[in-house]
């Protein structure tokens, strides 16, 4: 049977790491790492590129991501704190305890919110689940 | 230089790590789900060195790669390391059970652990 922790992530794959992160993408956290190394930072910000264009785009879905997180009222500590539930894999919201219901809700309430202004903005789900 | 089945679902994650990996020197076969990554490991049998895969797929989920790859005689021993983002203990302790090699949560990536634990298993 899937867990809360399975359903999340197959709604919306890593972006709960992403606003756990204050807005940041995972493969944006990624490319940043790589702009240590000359070759790749010269790929990465070369807009002609596959790898700069992609690079581009997430850096324009972070800053879009925090500015939506403010707008929804999405906060990093309600990310960290909804994954700590679900990482633990409650079966059901039954499960959980009265204050763990309430930030569960919150944060799905929150996310969808969120996921909408993004999809209005122009990004696929390929791109916010990035 | 080591040939890696990357099975990835995201594109842009794909994208990254397929790029830090070629640049440490190695080939990268990307596959967006599980069942285009079994496809892959039919079309040239015996030439991976090691897989790095996805949990959560569309088609087939990493769980389902493991077992199909440890029931083939040809795959059952290439190095199977799991990139995900699911962060809890029971997916690491049921990767394990069913013979991944290694476990690496995307949260904490940084190219130099990737390219390490590459190097660690092939």
């Amino acid at each position: 049977m899937a867990s809360l922790y399975d359903l999340e992530l197959q709604e919306s794959n890593n972006l709960i790491s992403a606003l756990a992160a204050g807005g940041q993408p995972l493969s944006l956290k990624m490319m940043a790492d790589m702009l240590s190394m000359p070759d790749m930072k010269t790929q990465l910000e070369d807009p002609t590129t596959e790898m700069g264009k992609s690079y581009a785009r997430m850096k324009q879905l972070e800053k879009d991501m925090i500015q939506i997180m403010k707008e929804e009222g999405m906060t990093t500590e309600l990310a960290k704190e909804a994954q700590l539930i679900l990482t633990r894999n409650p079966a059901s919201i039954a499960d959980l305890a009265d204050k763990e219901k309430d930030v569960i809700q919150k944060y799905w309430l929150t996310k969808k919110g969120l996921m909408l202004k993004l999809q209005n903005k122009g990004y696929t789900a390929q791109e916010i689940f990035a | 230089m080591a040939k890696i089945l990357l099975c990835e679902d995201s594109p842009f994650f794909a994208q990254a790590i397929a790029m830090t990996l070629k640049n440490a020197g190695h080939e990268v076969i990307h596959a967006l789900d599980g069942q285009l990554g079994l496809d892959q490991l039919k079309l040239a049998p015996g030439t991976f060195d090691l897989i790095l895969c996805d949990i959560m797929m569309p088609n087939l989920d990493g769980f389902g790669v493991l077992k199909a790859i440890k029931a083939d005689e040809g795959t059952k021993n290439i190095p199977f390391i799991f990139l995900t983002g699911k962060a809890d203990m029971d997916s690491v302790d049921r990767g394990t059970q069913l013979g991944a090699s290694d476990y690496f949560i995307k949260s904490n990536v940084s190219m130099d652990k990737l390219v390490e634990l590459v190097k660690k298993h092939i």
